[in-house]
């Protein structure tokens, strides 16, 4: 079995998407042709430096060389390293990311080092300058931590007053969906998420929704979607143009108000059976 | 009172486990049309047409399940059912690496956006997915839900599970009942 290393530089190419696009659409073409081929290993990215870790036979790896050093996406390929191995390292190895400047990426570094460092060696300059951007420990920037959160308790009331005013005269909306690795997908949640991800809305009228059970439960998962930076806030103060609207019965026609009330008893009807299916 | 029936599509690729959500869910016993696979797929039977189950919610109220391969070579089973959908799961099956392509179709060919139709995305067999390899999961399937203007909610669900199951209807559920944009929140004026 031999094992490769190859240091490269990803290069975006216009018209093809934004360059995380284009990193994923790399990694994953990467991950699915060294399935294919029976070869593990690792596919690091800093920047725009990557390194690959390849291992499998000679025959293998030397086509997945081949087909790396033509890739358009890919420039200054250079194999940094190539040794012959007596079983793979990287063979239980699944995907997996690791966020920046965390303690298991120090720990990623360090194993990696410890067993491949002293074999990879730079031909040039610019590949010692790369490498260095692997394992020369750089200066990372503090993470955001990303925290599994448990249901949200009731927050005490003056952090809640507090925490309102952030709030209180902001039209916000959800980029997206929390993860249930981010937050615990509570009914409330997801009837807040559901609404916030189709159109802004302004405090109040979500208050006025009653999707929250209270004020200070609203606010809470407000506050946690905002520090998992999935909210948007927008100040309606000073927008001539924004309004809250309070009447929520507007130009609904005849046909309209049909679908609507049949959609409302097949959802009632819906989540009776779920809650009962339940206990 | 007229009745309802609403139809909800769950389509996902070989081995996701469409056919045993549909079985954990139904009523009745699914009208399915599996056959003995023909090669390795890592289970002997596979479905080749559409799994059809049923939840009757009251005597007027039923909920169509069906479920369809997630391949595009079969969108001609995917349009007998793409019709006033009331909703659209995508099974994802954990451990392999994803198939971005095939869900890029089944996004393409279903329009949800455009159609208005919930979207919820299972992550199957994912038992034992540590929570850093499923972030890395969802991470990909958030960036192809971006790519045809989707947020929709990705979760982990056992098919096996009722529990687990209900929480997919539920969540189409949610997003089928949002406040509709009469009653705006905000109104360009």
């Amino acid at each position: 079995m031999k094992r490769i290393a190859c240091i490269s530089t990803i290069t975006t190419q216009p018209d093809e998407g934004d360059a995380s696009t284009q990193l994923m659409a790399l990694y994953n073409s990467t991950r699915v042709y060294n399935r294919e081929n029976d070869i593990t290993g690792v596919f690091l990215v800093s920047d725009s430096s990557c390194l690959q870790i390849m291992e499998g036979n000679a025959e293998s790896l030397a086509n997945a060389i081949y087909r790396i050093g033509r890739d358009p996406r890919i420039s200054d390929f250079s194999v940094v390293m190539n040794s012959n191995a007596d079983a793979a390292e990287f063979a239980g190895w699944k995907i997996r990311i690791i966020g920046a400047g965390t303690d298991a990426h120090l720990d990623f570094i360090a194993r990696l080092k410890e067993s491949l460092a002293d074999k990879i060696q730079a031909k040039s300059s610019t590949d010692k300058t790369r490498l260095e951007r692997f394992f020369g420990r750089p200066e990372l920037p503090t993470p955001t931590p990303t925290t599994i959160l448990a249901t949200p308790a009731p927050a005490p009331a003056n952090i809640s007053s507090t925490s309102q005013k952030i709030y209180d005269d902001c039209v916000v909306s959800v980029s997206a969906w929390p993860r249930p690795t981010q937050m615990r997908m509570t009914p409330e949640l997801i009837r807040l998420c559901s609404n916030l991800t189709k159109r802004p809305a302004h405090f109040e009228r979500i208050l006025a929704l009653k999707l929250c059970s209270s004020t200070e439960k609203l606010t809470h998962y407000l506050s946690v979607l905002e520090s998992l930076g999935l909210l948007k806030t927008h100040s309606s103060v000073g927008v001539p143009n924004l309004r809250v609207v309070s009447n929520p019965s507007i130009a609904a026609n005849t046909t309209e108000q049909a679908v609507n009330k049949t959609a409302d008893r097949f959802s009632r009807v819906l989540r009776r059976f779920i809650a009962s299916a339940k206990s | 009172m007229d009745q309802i029936y609403n139809k909800l599509a769950i389509v996902g690729e070989v081995g996701a486990g469409k056919t045993q959500l549909i079985n954990t869910i139904s009523e009745i016993s699914p009208f399915a049309t599996e056959a003995r696979s023909s090669v390795d797929i890592g289970k002997e039977f596979t479905t080749v047409g559409i799994d059809y189950g049923r939840l009757s919610l009251d005597a007027d109220i039923a909920l169509g399940l069906f479920g369809l391969p997630g391949q595009k070579r079969f969108s001609l089973l995917w349009d007998m059912v793409n019709t006033a959908l009331w909703g659209l799961v995508i099974l994802v099956k954990y451990g392999e690496g994803i198939n971005i392509d095939a869900i890029d179709d089944i996004l393409s060919h279903f329009q949800p956006l455009k159609n208005n139709v919930p979207v919820v995305v299972g992550i199957s067999h994912s038992e034992n997915a540590t929570a850093e390899e499923l972030d890395v999961l969802m991470e990909f399937l958030e960036h192809v839900l971006q790519g045809h203007g989707l947020s929709a909610p990705i979760m982990p669900v056992d098919p096996r599970d009722v529990e687990s199951s209900l929480m997919l209807l539920q969540m189409i559920d949610a997003i089928s009942n949002t406040e509709e944009p009469e009653g705006a929140q905000l109104h360009v004026g």
